[in-house]
């Protein structure tokens, strides 16, 4: 206590109680190079390697992200190449189809045409034989009737060879209409 | 009568006694070699240092922990200090600068634990920090630049009738710098410290009232944390500027 007492009297500044110097001085430089031993021998080189491991991670990360981000744009391109291609083949594609649609459209008209062309002509001639034929027969029975009429009427035979020229003439001109 | 006595007894305040140095074991004189009040608080900040750089990153984590991060904070911080401050050519002497940011902080904070000891408190302990950083950028300026150094006092951009006169300020300039160095941050650690435990004896006789110097001593204690963190950083950030000085002396 009494000791204490001493210390407490002698206390005034203690920073400037010039025989404690030695001790502090001492145990400073003993403790600084401890201190110094292991910030430098353990703690910094671990930190730093954490750090520099951690960096060299994010530069490959970043790097393998910037390889993904060239690959996603070579594949969005090919993509869009690919997908312009495909529509260009298929407009001309469509538009080779449409044409042909439309040739075999043309050429199946043509052939109805010729077809119906054909079968008119056909027709046509087949009407004029038939009227050509009908008047023949007209011609022949007016000729009877009248031949028969006139001989009711007058039995004399010049009259019926006259007769007979007329109605051939008129029905001559009739199968010409 | 007695009661005055009891009294004043009662309101003697002693703020400077938590500075003494004493040894820690038994109660003989302090020799040179005693292990002392001080050279415990070294030695706990040492423990300190070691669980915080050494066991804060155990894991060795690509992603840390929160106390991984906080030693990666204060490892980026320090030596990004070293090279902004005093560029990359300093980068070798940054241990030396972790050390000395370490210790300081540390002991600083440590110190803060009511009924500890402060050692950078001591004016002893941080002129011996500051001189060993004094000679040691005068070394390494001469060592780097040889008689080249002495430019650092020459200052050239000057008018050349002032520079002798500059000159001699610089030269004095830099001689006060391990003084201001190693007052500024034993000053501050001691004038906390004193104000706290000032508080703290008006908190013991006060009685009812003593809430308001315990407010007072949460507050100051608030900016006594603070204070410890800024001067480790001012203590460190000066070096480096001394650093600087030495590895680059031209004006």
């Amino acid at each position: 206590m009494a000791t204490e007492n001493n210390v407490t009297e002698q206390a005034g500044i203690p920073q400037l109680e010039f025989s404690s110097f030695p001790n502090q001085i001492l145990w400073l430089v003993v403790f600084l190079i401890a201190i110094f031993i292991v910030v430098r021998s353990v703690a910094l080189p671990r930190i730093s390697q954490i750090v520099s491991q951690r960096e060299k991670r994010i530069q490959v990360d970043l790097e393998d992200a910037r390889k993904l981000n060239e690959k996603i744009e070579g594949l969005e391109n090919s993509i869009t190449e690919t997908l312009a291609e495909a529509k260009r083949y298929s407009e001309g594609k469509t538009s080779e189809t449409r044409n042909e649609i439309l040739e075999m459209q043309n050429r199946a008209l043509e052939e109805a045409e010729v077809s119906v062309k054909a079968e008119v002509e056909v027709a046509e001639e087949r009407i004029a034989a038939i009227k050509k034929e009908a008047i023949t027969n007209i011609r022949e029975i007016a000729n009877e009737a009248a031949v028969e009429i006139v001989n009711q009427i007058v039995p004399k035979r010049g009259i019926l060879d006259e007769i007979s020229g007329v109605v051939d003439t008129k029905a001559q001109g009739r199968a010409d209409e | 009568m007695a009661t005055d006595t009891e009294a004043e007894k009662s309101l003697e305040i002693h703020p400077m006694d938590q500075f003494l140095v004493k040894p820690v074991l038994g109660d003989g004189p302090l020799m040179w070699y005693s292990f002392s009040n001080t050279a415990m608080w070294m030695g706990i900040t040492l423990l300190g240092i070691i669980i915080f750089l050494i066991v804060g990153t155990r894991n060795r984590a690509y992603v840390p922990d929160r106390f991984q991060m906080v030693v990666e904070l204060i490892y980026g911080f320090v030596r990004n200090m070293v090279q902004d401050v005093a560029g990359r050519d300093a980068l070798p002497y940054f241990p030396y600068i972790m050390t000395a940011f370490m210790f300081v902080i540390f002991s600083n904070v440590l110190g803060l634990i009511p009924m500890s000891f402060t050692p950078t408190s001591h004016i002893a302990v941080t002129a011996t920090l500051a001189l060993v950083v004094f000679i040691s950028v005068t070394v390494i300026g001469f060592v780097k630049h040889g008689l080249g150094f002495l430019g650092l006092f020459w200052i050239s951009s000057a008018p050349l009738p002032l520079r002798p006169v500059l000159a001699v300020i610089e030269i004095m300039s830099y001689f006060v710098r391990p003084i201001s160095h190693s007052i500024r941050l034993a000053g501050n650690m001691m004038a906390g410290h004193a104000m706290i435990k000032v508080f703290a004896a008006f908190a013991g006789v006060m009685g009812i009232g003593s809430f308001v110097p315990i407010i007072a001593i949460s507050a100051v204690y608030g900016l006594e944390l603070l204070v410890a963190f800024i001067q480790a950083y001012v203590f460190t950030i000066l070096t480096c500027v001394y650093l600087k000085d030495a590895l680059h002396p031209q004006h």
